[in-house]
């Protein structure tokens, strides 16, 4: 069988099986036209404007690595006028950030651009080996979800920066999907698929200029561009919720290649079904790429982004709830209030009606009352409950600690 | 007194139904350790309670008197069933059955006529598998439906497929002309023939609803199927029970018809339906072809290209369900909560001329993902995202 030629430029070799539709490329073409996708999200998106100033958010991973690569590699061939900063969160896990860090520290180098990095100890006084010292492995992942979250946000603000850019990609947003889906959680779905999260309320914007890149093209790219990235998974990864999404997912991707952008469209559509949404009333047709978000719960780059309520976001701890939910039917009310007041451990938090998150699934499936964007009472970062998550959290810590030291 | 003599007979038993507790218990229901009987009574009560509803929302149908004066005469509700032969639509053959003997005992009038349907995908088979059936339940009209049928509907716009000549004049020529030719692209479109092929049935038997067998797990299954089709859109229109639109593409101007599809077996679980019809005198299982009994979700798996999207879902909730059968029922009942939009321009133009769904012209206009393929791959624009990938690619 004589060798294929790309299919594009029909001159080189093919030396690249496009994972996303299969076509054959070479080397300079697929990168070319993984390029050419994203510049395309970014323009049709109107994702930035000339002079802004955007932090990417560096784990040193192969996402981010890439995004910073590609954002680069745009914003100088088409002129974006955009200022590059590394923005990059120190969790504090030995073994795993020192090395990471280290990738960063080079990319840095190997970009030009300049780099910030923040830590948990400075931001909360607890770095994540502390925590898992506390609470075990179990249900960590929600603390480093919650932590990291704030803690890109709360750096870009130090750096007078207003958007911060993640690698989520596309396999990222279709395991979202289906997650909240298997969840019932449809206050998620419909906000876990917008391009852009947080408006002009926010401090802060988020984007996420990968969500249609496949995973797998990721790696190709960081490959054949030989990428500086670390590629060692985070040495606390639980075997949450969403590994049985991403397992389901990588099944459906085996036999249909399309079928991961097809559950990115399908949550895109499905979140205007959401009761509640605005849905076909929007006057700013086709434009509304922006969700009015709250901040806290957007996917996280690993493990769960699980409220708080359910441990590790095993299923069966979700299964057990929903079968006591139904044997108490008809008092969902009372229960979620129940769990509310013990689980979030504060009693300020249950003085007002404050739609739960995370609580009682039947509660927050849509016709609960809607969230409304706030700040926390205690570190003013935006919430749509009085303390936000990260406070909550770190209060039960913060009870625990004399413990630990005895 | 009564208590007394309950816990008398209960202290009798080894390990007394949880229900009526006087009988032993044999089985399992939601955690519950109960008996046969109990177990029959509550899968029959799901299944009446969600008829009684269809019941509300369909009048039976009335006809001038033939003398010309007095009241009209009120005929019987018309309703037709979807039967696949597997557990789930033979359990809800059985269950009408039984409502209708039920009413009858009760010297009432009978609650409705049905129409059971069968599309055969089988090429060429010689013997009708529902002989069993018509001599078990005499009561009922039996049909067996042909998929090829499909070809010749009225309600599928041919013309938004792009082929030479149209309809095409047998399935293989309709399956050669795709330009996606994996199995799961040909699954989807056999499903939405059978749909097809169904909904037509209710305009052509004058029925007034459609009844399909899915149960709890199948509407989990079919939700997470259809997302990973990229028909989320729609996902309302095939989930819930109620009016559904179809259109007569033959007719100038086209005509819009409004049918009712029902799925009364929406509270049950699959592996409750599987114990059901192994429950029956006589079991149902004599009924289900072999190939139907067989545990699709255990067998190895040769080669992902040969699998189809709704196997790998099949393979994936029946673990769900063994484990976790909470989750699955929550999936059901969270995702019937979406609403349907667009219910009122539902005329040919909003509909896809393939699968009926309303079409998203919001969404195409805020789609960014592109797959990397070229513009002759481009549709006519009357399908809809998802029936685009099964044809197109």
């Amino acid at each position: 069988m004589a060798p294929s030629l790309c299919a594009i430029c029909k001159t080189e070799r093919a030396l690249i099986k496009r994972p996303k539709n299969y076509t054959k490329l070479c080397k300079t073409c697929f990168i070319q036209v993984f390029e050419d996708e994203v510049n395309h999200t970014i323009k049709s998106s109107n994702l930035f404007h000339p002079g802004e100033k955007v932090a990417i958010g560096a784990s040193g991973g192969k996402d981010s690595t890439v995004l910073a690569s590609v954002l680069k590699t745009l914003n100088e061939r088409h002129g974006y006028g955009l200022d590059l900063v590394l923005l990059s969160i120190d969790e504090g896990i030995k073994g795993y950030r020192d090395d990471s860090l280290e990738t960063v520290k080079r990319n840095a180098a190997q970009y030009e651009m300049p780099l910030k990095v923040v830590g948990y100890d400075e931001l909360y006084g607890w770095t994540m080996d502390q925590v898992v010292e506390t609470i075990g492995k179990k249900g960590n992942c929600t603390y480093c979800g919650v932590f990291r979250r704030q803690a890109l946000d709360r750096g870009a603000k130090m750096l007078g920066i207003k958007h911060v850019v993640t690698g989520h990609n596309a396999d990222d947003v279709a395991e979202t999907v289906l997650m909240n889906l298997l969840r019932g959680d449809m206050a998620r779905l419909s906000r876990s698929t917008s391009i852009v999260t947080g408006d002009d309320k926010s401090e802060v914007k988020r984007s996420k200029p990968l969500k249609y890149s496949y995973e797998k093209e990721i790696v190709l790219y960081a490959h054949h561009k030989k990428l500086d990235y670390f590629s060692t998974e985070c040495i606390y990864s639980p075997e949450a919720f969403r590994g049985s999404a991403r397992s389901l997912i990588k099944q459906l991707e085996r036999v249909r290649p399309s079928a991961i952008l097809d559950i990115v469209r399908s949550g895109e559509d499905m979140a205007r079904l959401v009761p509640g949404e605005s849905g076909s009333s929007c006057a700013c047709k086709g434009q509304k790429t922006s969700a009015p978000a709250t901040v806290e719960d957007d996917i996280s780059g690993c493990g769960s982004s699980q409220g708080g309520v359910v441990p590790g976001g095993e299923m069966a701890a979700m299964d057990k709830q929903l079968r006591e939910n139904e044997e108490h039917a008809g008092l969902e009310i009372d229960i979620s209030k129940k769990i509310s007041e013990s689980k979030q451990g504060g009693k300020e938090t249950t003085e007002k009606a404050i739609p739960i998150r995370g609580g009682n699934p039947a509660s927050k499936s849509g016709s609960g009352p809607r969230q409304v964007l706030g700040n926390c009472k205690r570190c003013g970062y935006m919430s749509s409950q009085e303390i936000c998550q990260a406070c909550t959290l770190l209060e039960g810590l913060n009870k625990n600690r004399p413990q630990i030291q005895l | 007194m009564a208590m007394e003599s309950n816990s008398a007979t209960a202290g009798s038993l080894t390990k007394p139904c949880k229900k009526c507790r006087v009988q032993e218990a044999t089985l399992d229901s939601r955690g519950q350790p109960v008996c046969k009987d109990c177990f029959v009574k509550f899968i029959a009560t799901k299944c009446v309670k969600q008829i009684g509803l269809l019941g509300r929302e369909t009048m039976p149908p009335c006809i001038p008197n033939p003398s010309g004066r007095g009241p009209p005469i009120i005929q019987i509700r018309k309703y037709i069933l979807g039967l696949s032969l597997g557990p789930s639509s033979t359990a809800l053959l059985n269950l009408l059955h039984e409502n209708i003997e039920y009413q009858l005992s009760m010297n009432r009038r009978t609650p409705f006529d049905l129409t059971v349907i069968h599309i055969s995908s089988s090429l060429g088979q010689s013997s009708d598998p529902l002989t069993a059936h018509r001599k078990a339940y005499p009561r009922f009209t039996f049909l067996t439906i042909p998929l090829s049928f499909a070809l010749t509907l009225p309600t599928i716009d041919w013309s938004s497929l792009s082929f030479t000549s149209f309809p095409p004049s047998s399935l293989s020529e309709l399956f050669n002309s795709l330009a996606s030719q994996s199995v799961a692209s040909r699954t989807d479109i056999i499903h939405l023939l059978t749909r097809h092929l169904l909904l037509h049935q209710i305009l052509t038997t004058e029925s007034q609803a459609l009844l399909l067998g899915h149960s709890t797990t199948s509407i989990a299954e079919l939700t997470l199927t259809q997302t990973a089709k990229g028909r989320g859109f729609s996902l309302p229109w095939q989930i819930n029970d109620g009016p559904f639109t179809i259109i007569d593409y033959t007719l100038t101007p086209t005509e819009e018809k409004k049918v009712l599809v029902y799925y009364p077996l929406r509270d049950v679980l699959r592996k409750e339906l599987i114990t059901y019809t192994t429950l029956t005198d006589p079991p149902l299982t004599e009924l289900i072809p072999a190939e139907e009994k067989t545990v699709k979700e255990n067998a190895a798996v040769v080669s992902h290209k040969d699998l189809s999207i709704e196997e790998v879902m099949l393979r994936y909730f029946a673990d769900v369900e063994e484990n976790y059968p909470s989750i699955v029922a929550n999936v059901a009942r969270t995702t019937g909560k979406l609403v349907r939009i667009g219910t009122e321009e539902n005329e040919a133009g909003n509909l896809c001329g393939l699968c009926s769904m309303p079409m998203d012209g919001e969404g195409d206009e805020r789609w960014r993902g592109e797959l990397g393929t070229t513009d002759d791959k481009k549709g006519l624009g009357r399908l809809c995202y998802g029936c685009e990938r099964s044809t197109l690619g």
